[in-house]
């Protein structure tokens, strides 16, 4: 009994093997999944719609794109962490700070941050600072001299709880030394409305919405190493004397323990179609970026130390 | 045969019984997170009490599910429960013509004799349907539905 | 002028004609499945749109967005189950109708309402859009909280016996719309240990548990299919002369229902199911017999099903000129423009005019769509439901839920969640907690918890933060009509007494 069960397990090994081999010589022959965990319509939504067309024709394969919302993305990185094969035909989007943020944050997020292959971090959208067009802050500084002088006045509106823009309104806190009141949004969509509509003083939300929003709003500052292409005459908050650089990486990622060889061929067609995508793109207020590897994993650890303090006030 | 209940009081009793669970898994929230459901679990406890002591002094005396066979109903739940436990195990397709023939056949039985050749033209029936849906999900609507252990 | 013109002439080619009856019956049909919602087909959709232009694209996606809307109409009159959100209120008489052998009528009922529905809120959008764009800024978060106030109002009218269980299926609903991430403090709360449930409960999984499975166990308890009583030739025609005189004849309704529609669709986030559910009250509000809505009612089921169509294009108000998306499927649409690089707002009637007019127009002519498409439509499904024998049916009826629950978020854990609120909300409904309340409770509980912690957080710097509640004229003025409508009943049965008593004569 027992040295027909091994020799199975001898075959079976084998066969894994073989396939595995089969696999990475000829990796991609089926169908790629591309989970989005978002809602439809979403900047996660739309880059993965720009992706899907180069990736099939760059990869030969269909692409498809399917959504597992819920809980700002939790929902679908467990269950991916939790059910996702390790064979490159299952990815995931990805986004920082989100997957630095939640493990931290809650008791029960399901997955943690280092559980990702990550293959590239493909964009960044720099956090930015609007206010209505009509507003009396003319600049940044008129708004933090407003905001030093009447504590919690000022009423910044953003997305979502320990999110990139939340963490962004407390840095700007620490580093002008005031106090602001953030209110937190369901998801970039009721923004516009909460801001021109006079119900918050100011957005701290990303250049996506500064150009979406046109002349009807003003960008104070964003929060990019250099001006964004789409938004040429927002200072970046460096200019401005604020050392504060951050926003939303998006990326994706496959299980770990997926092959070397298959995280590579993906990576590529990755950074091939990002060239392509970019005229799309950057008029949009992305910023593209590539990180792989190493340096994707590096991105992660460094945004996580950046709002390590934020995140863990105790600690 | 079909005793009748207090409604009232059942109702107060089940509004109590969801206070106490969600109340005992609140754990450690920050006001911000915990100033509406809390306001909600208070206003439910009265609600509930409300219930119970209208139930005490004014009851509405009523027998329950009493329109239609109670057995069959029981079993058709229980085969739907037992289908969307199949589901991850099985897989959609094997799980779903099993359930969708089992009904078929159970269902189909209250109203007339099945012979055996019925029974079989049924299950190839459920087959079918199960197929041309389990066909337009997964291509037209992308829809990637779960595997077991056969497909 | 010109330029709506021109925008008129490129719709009637035929390729523009034969993508919006195309977009109109894949929507019909995507809406009238439980579980499938216009977000998810306009999702599916997407892709195909990128074959065409930009124009082409936004037709197709705005007929798809009509005919899933309208399709939801279907079910819910059916298979007492809303096919969307949208059609919560149209199951209440919808239903009944259809029990008492006036299937067909109901559904050409609901056509008329939704073709009419539609092309008001076409209209609309074309006449009316900056000054309802300003009206959709003045919803704050205060307002906010006072909407889903004035619409826990409706449990009244909800609760179908004892106003007491209505209560408590309201807050049972608020209750369980506190699963999942706290909207503000970003917390997990009540999740049980199941990171599923962080993205808490979807309310399409509540609805289909708690409408179509206890529908489904009865029908396999009385050994029948729902509506097998009454084909016995009693409905062999659809009446449409009848019932288009019938919905004409009560102008009243059809405007109160697509005013309401109109405003509540320009309020971001609020949505249709709110739209139909509110005016469903209105409806029966202001009817002279308010005893018979439930019963199958023609002028409730023509409030819900006109006002959640005026909401399509209503909808499109706040997106076109602020780029905001007032509903999930907007955001598809948003999508499509962005891809496109049209940008959003009040410039887009200029500079992209041929577009953005062309697109509206379309919507109209998908409206028109519908009287054919669901006529026919609604004939083939109809008779599909009432041949199927009823051992068919339930699992036919349970293969298509657990589809659609499975596809709303490819998860088997909402699926399993579906069944267990069906099996609860089946024992309430029993004891006299129906699920109306429940649903409303869990549709609005978001609303009122986002706008009551803003508003404070608003106030943070003053003295009393709860004061922030109070302080707009909007706040005001929903605080007035939520009063009115708490208080209306007892005023009503008030003035009621004191007239019989006066007249003399008080029958018991």
């Amino acid at each position: 009994m027992r040295t027909v069960g091994s020799r199975c397990f001898g075959i079976s090994i084998l066969t894994i093997i073989a396939l595995l081999g089969f696999a990475m010589a000829q990796f991609p022959e089926r169908p790629i999944t591309y989970i989005i965990p978002f809602d439809p319509g979403g900047e996660s939504d739309v880059t993965a719609r720009f992706q899907e067309p180069h990736l099939q024709e760059l990869l030969g394969v269909p692409v498809t794109v399917t959504h597992r919302p819920g809980g700002g993305g939790a929902v679908g990185w467990s269950d991916f962490q939790r059910t996702a094969r390790p064979d490159g035909y299952e990815l995931i989007g990805l986004n920082i700070p989100h997957i630095v943020g939640q493990p931290i944050q809650r008791a029960d997020a399901g997955y943690t941050t280092e559980g990702f292959e990550i293959i590239t971090w493909f964009h960044f959208t720099p956090n930015a600072l609007i206010v209505r067009a009509d507003s009396p802050f003319e600049t940044l500084d008129d708004l933090i001299e407003f905001a030093s002088e009447n504590p919690q006045v000022v009423t910044m509106g953003g997305s979502g709880t320990f999110s990139a823009n939340h963490l962004e309104m407390l840095r700007l806190e620490q580093e002008a030394d005031v106090n602001l009141t953030y209110i937190p949004f369901t998801g970039t969509g009721p923004l516009p409305a909460a801001l021109l509509g006079g119900h918050v003083s100011a957005l701290m939300n990303y250049t996506m919405l500064g150009v979406q929003l046109g002349d009807q709003v003003r960008v104070l500052a964003v929060a990019s190493e250099e001006r964004v292409a789409a938004l040429p005459d927002a200072p970046t908050f460096r200019e401005l004397g604020y050392d504060i650089v951050g926003g939303a990486y998006r990326g994706v990622a496959a299980p770990v323990g997926t092959p070397p060889e298959i995280i590579e061929v993906l990576a590529d067609a990755f950074g091939q179609v990002n060239e392509i995508i970019r005229h799309q793109q950057e008029p949009l207020g992305f910023v593209m970026t590539h990180y792989t590897g190493q340096d994707a994993v590096d991105l992660v650890q460094r945004v996580g130390e950046d709002y390590g303090d934020i995140l863990r006030p105790g600690e | 045969m079909r005793r009748e209940v207090n409604t009232h009081l059942i109702s107060g009793l089940i509004g109590l019984m969801i206070v106490v669970v969600f109340w005992m898994r609140r754990g450690r929230l920050s006001d911000l997170s915990s100033m509406f459901p809390d306001a909600v679990l208070v206003i439910l406890a009265l609600l509930s009490l409300a219930l119970i002591v209208i139930g005490f002094t004014k009851p509405e005396m009523r027998a329950l599910f009493t329109e239609g066979d109670r057995p069959r109903m029981v079993v058709t739940a229980a085969t739907i429960l037992a289908w969307i436990l199949a589901i991850p195990r099985l897989g959609f397709f094997v799980s779903s013509v099993l359930a969708f023939a089992v009904l078929t056949w159970y269902l189909g039985r209250a109203q007339r004799r099945v012979t055996l050749p019925t029974s079989l033209l049924w299950v190839v029936f459920s087959a079918a349907v199960v197929g041309a849906f389990y066909f337009v999900f997964t291509r037209f609507l992308h829809v990637r539905l779960p595997q077991g252990m056969f497909f | 002028m010109e330029l709506l013109q021109a925008a008129f002439v490129q719709l009637l080619q035929p390729q523009m004609l034969l993508i919006i009856f195309a977009g109109v019956s894949a929507g019909l049909l995507v809406g009238a499945m439980p579980g499938l919602t216009a977000t998810m087909a306009l999702a599916v959709l997407l892709p195909f749109t990128f074959t065409m232009d930009a124009l082409q694209g936004l037709v197709a996606l705005g007929a798809v967005y009509m005919g899933a809307i309208y399709g939801g109409a279907f079910a819910a009159i059916l298979v007492n189950t809303p096919g969307t959100p949208s059609s919560i209120a149209t199951t209440f008489d919808g239903y009944p109708m259809a029990k008492a052998g006036r299937a067909l009528e109901a559904i050409s009922a609901a056509t008329i309402a939704s073709v009419i529905g539609g092309i008001v809120g076409v209209i609309a959008l074309l006449l009316l859009a900056p000054p309802l764009a300003r009206l959709a800024l003045l919803f704050g978060p205060a307002e906010y909280f006072w909407v889903a106030m004035l619409g826990l109002t409706l449990i009244a009218s909800l609760s179908g016996g004892s106003l007491l269980k209505g209560l408590l299926g309201g807050t049972i609903g608020l209750l369980i719309g506190t699963i999942g991430v706290s909207p503000i403090g970003g917390e997990t709360r009540f999740t049980f240990g199941l990171p599923v449930l962080q993205g808490g409960i979807e309310l399409i999984v509540a609805l289909i548990g708690l409408f179509v499975l206890p529908e489904l166990l009865m029908m396999a308890a009385r050994g029948r299919g729902a509506l097998a009583d009454v084909t016995v030739g009693s409905v062999a025609r659809s009446g449409f002369m009848k019932m288009l005189v019938e919905v004409l004849s009560k102008p009243g309704n059809l405007v109160r229902s697509c005013i309401i529609g109109q405003i509540i669709a320009v309020i971001p986030g609020a949505g249709g199911s709110i739209t139909s559910l509110v005016a469903y009250n209105e409806a029966k509000r202001a009817s002279k017999h308010p005893e018979r809505f439930g019963k199958g009612a023609i002028e409730g089921l023509v409030a819900s099903e006109s006002s959640n169509n005026v909401m399509v294009a209503g909808s499109m108000v706040p997106l076109l000129t602020l780029g905001i998306p007032g509903a999930p499927p907007d955001a598809i649409i948003l999508g499509v423009l962005m891809l496109h690089g049209l940008r959003p707002g009040l410039e887009l009637f200029t500079t992209s005019g041929m577009l953005a007019y062309g697109f509206i127009l379309s919507m109209g002519l998908a409206a028109l769509a519908m009287l054919p498409v669901g006529l026919l439509g609604g004939r083939l499904i109809y008779k599909a439901i009432v041949k199927t024998p009823y051992n068919f049916l339930v699992p036919g009826i349970a293969l298509i839920t657990i589809l659609g629950t499975f596809a709303l978020r490819n998860s088997i854990t909402d699926v399993l969640i579906m069944f267990i609120l069906g099996m609860t909300g089946f024992v309430l409904k029993d004891l006299g907690i129906d699920s109306a309340p429940i649903v409303l409770g869990l549709i609005l509980g978001v609303i009122a918890e986002m706008g009551f912690v803003q508003s404070l957080l608003r106030g943070a710097a003053d003295p009393y933060p709860i004061l922030k509640l109070f302080q707009n004229p909007l706040s005001w003025v929903l605080i007035v009509l939520t009063i009115l409508s708490v208080a209306s009943p007892y005023v009503a049965a008030h003035v009621k007494r004191r007239r019989d008593s006066r007249n003399g004569g008080t029958p018991a």
